[in-house]
């Protein structure tokens, strides 16, 4: 399964698939939480790499230099799930169709936000 | 642990809630329990409208794009099947619901509380914890060309988008 990581400036990895996707601050909320509202970078310093992980599907990951983009961008994942009844009977197991992944910033020279986010179906 | 999704059905004069639904069969009972080959829709008739929600729980960020899909709202001569995102409740019956034709590509629904489906809800979420989706309301319609028998079986599809 594609999962996010963040590494901060003192060295720590914030993994989500070692999270199992519950955040360390908050446990009804998710480690994508923690990475969006910067909750780590009080202990651990600024987040340096936002990635998305595929490497385990056999592919690259996308890799985010986070010192490189603006001041005020924001991290972007999402992702789409489905749901079906197979014959009436409901199938309890989440199909994944799409995931977003990037950043948004505020580009005050066009006077709005612009997004950066790659799309993975 | 991300987001988990359950399904939540509700009966009778009183909405009751019967969670974790298994089957979304449409039938000629208004109950949660009675297997569909007992109580099978005649031709010409209706069967009882049902209503089932989406609940989701886990955890995430934010929860949007919740939407309800059919594969054929068209199942077989004479039969139809109608339904709504609805944001209140009436006791399921055979008469006809007034619902168009059931989308198959795909009904809007909106997050509700932590407790009902019924309301006019946000088509975003932020609070944590467990939320209840709009319901669907589905009900099979036939005529009196409609043959015995088994439908070909439709796929129902939930979706959403998670952050």
């Amino acid at each position: 399964m594609p999962h996010i990581e963040a590494k901060f400036e003192d060295g720590f990895v914030l993994n989500e698939k070692k999270q199992n996707d519950v955040s360390i601050y908050d446990d009804r909320r998710n480690t994508f939480y923690d990475i969006l509202n910067k909750l780590c970078e009080v202990d651990h310093g600024k987040m340096i790499s936002f990635t998305l992980v595929l490497k385990d599907l056999g592919y690259d990951n996308l890799i985010i230099d986070w010192t490189e983009v603006p001041d005020n961008a924001k991290p972007i994942r999402y992702k789409s799930y489905e749901i079906d009844t197979n014959n009436g009977q409901i199938i309890n197991e989440q199909r994944l169709v799409k995931i977003g992944f990037g950043y948004e910033y505020f580009d005050k020279s066009l006077g709005k936000n612009v997004q950066k986010v790659q799309v993975i179906s | 642990m991300a987001s988990t999704v359950s399904f939540t059905e509700y009966n009778g004069a009183g909405s009751t809630a019967t969670a974790s639904r298994a089957e979304m069969n449409l039938k000629n009972i208004d109950d949660s329990t009675t297997v569909y080959s007992s109580s099978p829709i005649t031709a010409g008739n209706n069967s009882f409208g049902k209503y089932q929600a989406a609940v989701h729980a886990g955890t995430y960020n934010q929860l949007s794009a919740a939407s309800y899909k059919i594969s054929s709202n068209a199942p077989g001569t004479g039969l139809s099947i109608v339904g709504s995102v609805v944001t209140s409740y009436t006791t399921p019956a055979t008469t006809a619901t007034g619902d168009s034709a059931m989308s198959t590509t795909g009904l809007t629904a909106n997050f509700n509380t932590s407790t009902t489906p019924f309301g006019t809800g946000t088509s975003t979420y932020t609070t944590s914890g467990t939320v209840y989706v709009n319901a669907l309301r589905l009900q099979l319609q036939s005529t009196t060309s409609a043959v015995p028998g088994d439908t070909t079986s439709q796929t129902i599809t939930y979706g959403w988008t998670e952050s």
